[in-house]
């Protein structure tokens, strides 16, 4: 396992929780590109954690309420995709669970000053998990 | 609750979603049946609070939603087939979306009330974006 200081490396995976109304299975892409809207608060970039500093892909979502994790999918992200697309990730450690990082990329403030350029990113990205929904969400 | 006026801003952009298979004579047979599922789950959004999601999200704005709402009314009384996917989104606004089946992906997004964008994804090209907006519309790219 990786210390949630270190840097990423290309090698890397990224999980990201995907709530329920934005996965279609069946459908391409499954997973919808509103799935990697930054939040209003997401200044510094939407949320994503790294797999190398968890125990299991599930222990993300140890971030959100007990009753909520039903609702969420979890699927992964390759870094090597990421910066082959032009995004980038940053470890931003939180309590809650290990590994916490972000995009810088998609942001509230980007999203704010104009969707366009965001919609092309949350495509991208949307492309990139549909690949690889390790878990759908169960509600 | 505000309105889009008595035809959907859709039109003025020129966008092309999918049309409504028409099953008999009657007008009221190309209307797609699946609408009524897509505006049951625009209702539930509208019973939507503050932190749905466990992540602390805004719930949309009722006025966002009951613009999604009326445009949902007025797309489904215009013949467009109904869409694959009608959520809330992350940053306040109500979500509709196609895959028309040639390749495009086409997302419709209520930002504010009577305010909104379309966006249609085209594999290879770089997104379109359509602001629509009452029953104006113009295309940026």
């Amino acid at each position: 396992m990786k210390h949630e200081t270190d840097p990423v490396s290309a090698d890397e995976m990224l999980v990201r929780l995907v709530w329920g109304s934005f996965y279609k299975p069946a459908e391409a892409p499954c997973v919808r590109p509103m799935a990697f809207a930054p939040r209003p608060n997401e200044t510094d970039g939407i949320s994503v954690f790294r797999l190398s500093c968890l125990t299991s892909a599930e222990q993300a979502l140890d971030v959100i309420a007990t009753e909520k994790q039903p609702g969420y999918g979890i699927t992964l992200i390759p870094v090597a995709e990421l910066l082959r697309i032009g995004m980038s990730v940053i470890p931003t450690p939180i309590p809650a669970v290990p590994g916490h990082a972000v995009i810088p990329e998609l942001n509230s403030d980007r999203l704010k000053a104009g969707r366009k350029t965001c919609q092309d990113l949350q495509m991208a990205l949307a492309v990139l998990a549909s690949a690889d929904v390790l878990r759908p969400p169960k509600v | 609750m505000t309105g889009w006026a008595t035809k959907s801003p859709v039109v003025a952009t020129g966008v092309e979603l999918p049309r409504a298979v028409r099953t008999g004579a009657v007008e009221s047979e190309t209307i797609d049946p699946t609408w009524a599922v897509r505006i049951d789950e625009l209702l539930a959004v509208r019973q939507l609070e503050d932190d749905w999601d466990g992540q602390g999200t805004p719930a949309p704005a009722t006025g966002v939603v009951d613009s999604a709402l009326i445009l949902a009314l007025l797309l489904r009384r215009e013949g467009v087939a109904a869409p694959t996917l009608v959520t809330q989104g992350l940053s306040g606004g109500v979500h509709f979306d196609w895959l028309p089946g040639d390749g495009r992906y086409v997302e419709l997004q209520v930002t504010e009330p009577q305010h909104g964008f379309i966006y249609v994804h085209t594999p290879g090209q770089a997104v379109l974006e359509y602001p629509i907006s009452g029953l104006g519309g113009e295309v940026t790219s």
